[in-house]
């Protein structure tokens, strides 16, 4: 691969650089009283332009911990496939592989 | 007394906010509660340097004002002058964390559009330095239109400044020379408006960018790992509960010591008769039974404050996420319900660190679940006088086996409660794991101090209260009526608990206990463990309470059938009867409905497990 690829959060190989293009996680709320995850996402400084890292994952298929502009923050990958990267780099090595 | 001008202290969680608090009000502060909900309030009264008084509420961190959570809902509407519980502060002082500048910013921005004077605490100046970081107050301040004052919460540096700015007779000249903090003119801007003006003068006030803090990648890069993690983790909690049960050995004898001696003091002081059975039996039998688990209690509390803030109790959530969602719960509930193994109140007390008021009710369902140690004594009678001490194989014995297994039916039954708990009635959508894991912290001492001190007066207030009152009643029912002279059985089955021991038998009998099972459970209200000394009693044995317990053993032997004694530690996994534990949930969950609920399920269980336990062994042998 040559250039720099979009693709969604969960699926960001760990320790490439990316920025992030779009968060869409769509803004219904799971019940009264609760944030969107948009709302949330946006409130721990996922924003378009943010730079992105995902660091660690935890056993079993846990949960994500991805670096956003200096901040690490935890997350499940169903709820990081809501966030679009773009990677800053090209990188060689197949997406799915990994 | 009327504070001269109430302050208020906001910001996002993680900016140091409660050591800013800690630090100006020391210990001249109060927790305490809001009414009807479950959210700590905090606050402390200073003096200006001039005389005056200043009254500082810490408001609970929140990331937006948007309330999401309870703790949220508090700030905001204290904030926003709809709160019945809060005065509206004269000005609020909003901290920051410098290492995390562009984040924070967007909360001061949100803020602005509430129209109060602000004064911005640019906390934690010394990780900032020590990340390399280079900020210019002077021109955030010009940037936001609002006094910047820089701090180190945690060592009080910049607090006596902060107490200084505040020594002018005028407060309203503070904020002199700034725009009007009011600009409500404009339309309300988005989410990603805010956001693109907190990066704006993020960018414009930072000198230096700084590296990232390579000590906090190091250490999460280990525990942090698939293996090493929780391998770590499991020698964390190893540590912890070692700590739990060793250490508190020695203060809990002292504890046991002294009650004995006011024990004797009593006896040999008060005239025999009513008000010396009172004292001894009622009073101080029953407020030692309580305070024992002090020690216990305070150790695991440091482990978790510790944990805390250390920001490695964020990562202990994150490795544990994974298993907890398979019971419906996600990672937060991973230390509630460890906690509980010590002893459900601190572990139920411990919930209120989950978000998610469902997750947090279904851990506090839960809790109890988990063998406390009031369990210990119990199960240590019953195995010893049933179980033969053999070797299953390779040295491992029956006798700890059936401990183990004991723990293991609690665990497990604790998991599918809690899954079916969120199909039914906290049913909703599956939780979010969505957190920072903060950078690493040296803990500092002062702040745990001042928690554990506060740890330690709820829980003795809690529970004390409840367990006073209750000893004295289940005196009452075990001395009243007293034995007619021509007495063949021991005194309580004359009493009014042994005739209503003897009428639960009724209700007993079918899953295996007879009337002196039924008798000793009423006592065992108080605490579970108080059924080992209820038993004693029923069987009139006296001396020394390890002396009840050996010749107990032998006693029970004879007396009960090995089904009967299976399903008494069936019945002892789930055991509703827990006087603390009931008064604990009540007041977390600020409902009778839910305190009544996990009453009955876990009698139902009890009863279910009990009966099963002693048909299937009354089948086999």
């Amino acid at each position: 691969m040559t250039s720099s690829q979009t693709l969604p959060l969960d699926r960001l190989p760990q320790r490439v650089k990316a920025k992030i293009t779009e968060i869409s996680a769509g803004t219904e709320k799971t019940a009264k009283s609760e944030q969107s995850l948009e709302d949330l996402l946006l409130g721990l400084g996922f924003e378009e332009g943010a730079e992105i890292e995902v660091r660690h994952q935890g056993p079993l298929g846990g949960p994500l911990a991805v670096n956003v502009d200096g901040r690490l923050i935890a997350l499940r990958p169903v709820d990081a496939a809501a966030v679009l990267v773009e990677t800053l780099h090209p990188f060689s090595g197949s997406v799915l592989g990994s | 007394m009327q504070a001269d001008l109430r302050l208020a202290l906001v910001g996002n969680p993680n900016s140091g906010k409660s050591s800013l608090f800690n630090a100006l009000t020391g210990n001249r502060q109060k927790v305490g509660n809001y009414p009807g909900v479950t959210v700590e309030r905090r606050t402390g009264t200073i003096e200006a340097p001039d005389g005056r008084l200043i009254s500082i509420i810490d408001l609970p961190g929140t990331y937006s004002l948007t309330p999401n959570s309870p703790d949220e809902v508090v700030t905001h509407d204290a904030l926003v002058g709809m709160s019945h519980l809060e005065q509206t502060p004269d000005a609020v002082v909003c901290v920051v964390d410098a290492t995390s500048l562009r984040l924070h910013l967007k909360f001061v921005l949100e803020l602005k559009r509430l129209g109060h004077p602000i004064l911005v605490a640019l906390n934690m100046m010394d990780l900032a330095l020590r990340d390399q970081i280079e900020l210019d107050p002077d021109r955030l301040s010009e940037e936001l239109g609002l006094p910047v004052v820089t701090t180190v919460a945690v060592r009080r540096s910049g607090v006596e400044k902060l107490v200084n700015m505040l020594r002018v007779s005028d407060w309203t000249e503070l904020w002199k020379g700034f725009e009007p903090a009011v600009d409500t003119s404009k339309p309300e801007l988005s989410v990603r408006d805010l956001q693109k003006e907190a990066r704006r003068i993020a960018q414009a006030a930072t000198i230096r960018e700084g590296v990232e803090h390579a000590l906090t990648r190091r250490i999460d890069a280990v525990v942090l790992n698939p293996l090493a993690g929780p391998m770590f983790l499991l020698g964390v909690l190893f540590l912890m509960f070692q700590a739990v049960f060793a250490w508190a050995e020695a203060p809990m004898e002292w504890i046991d010591g002294g009650i004995v001696t006011l024990q004797q003091l009593s006896l040999s002081s008060i005239p025999e008769g009513l008000l010396q059975s009172l004292i001894v039996d009622g009073v101080l039998a029953g407020v030692g039974s309580v305070i024992i688990f002090l020690p216990q209690i305070l150790i695991l509390f440091a482990f978790i404050l510790i944990l805390e803030a250390s920001g490695y109790m964020a990562r202990a959530a994150f490795l544990m996420d994974r298993v907890m969602t398979m019971a419906g719960l996600n990672g937060s509930a991973f230390i509630p319900l460890l906690s509980s193994f010590a002893c459900a109140i601190p572990g139920i007390m411990a919930a209120r660190t989950i978000d998610n008021p469902r997750d947090r009710l279904t851990t506090i369902m839960v809790a109890p679940l988990m063998t406390c140690a009031a369990r210990l004594p119990v199960y240590t009678l019953i195995i010893a006088a049933f179980i033969p001490n053999t070797d299953v194989f390779g040295g491992i014995g029956l006798q700890g086996l059936v401990m183990f297994a004991l723990y293991m039916i609690g665990i497990i039954s604790a998991l599918i409660v809690a899954a079916v708990l969120k199909k039914t009635l906290t049913k909703g959508a599956p939780p979010r794991l969505l957190m920072e894991l903060p950078k690493y912290q040296v803990p500092r001492l002062r702040d745990l101090i001042l928690g554990l001190l506060e740890r330690a007066r709820l829980f003795i207030r809690r529970a004390g209260t409840i367990i006073l009152f209750s000893m004295i009643l289940l005196w009452g029912l075990a001395s009243f009526p007293a034995s007619p002279p021509d007495a063949t059985e021991p005194d309580i089955f004359y009493s009014a608990a042994g005739k209503i021991g003897r009428a639960l038998e009724v209700v007993f009998a079918p899953i295996g206990f007879n009337w002196e099972i039924s008798v000793a459970l009423v006592p065992g209200m108080a605490a579970r463990e108080v059924a080992v000394g209820a038993l004693g009693t029923v069987y009139a044995l006296s001396g020394s309470e390890d002396a009840v317990a050996s010749s107990l053993a032998t006693t029970l032997q004879s007396a009960w059938s090995l089904p009967t004694a299976l399903a008494f530690l069936a019945w002892y996994i789930f055991a509703p009867q827990c006087l603390s534990t009931l008064a604990v949930a009540k007041r977390e969950t600020n409902s009778w409905g839910w305190t009544v609920f996990m009453f009955s399920y876990l009698f139902v269980l009890a009863y279910i497990a009990a009966g099963a336990t002693y048909w299937t062994t009354k089948a086999l042998i």
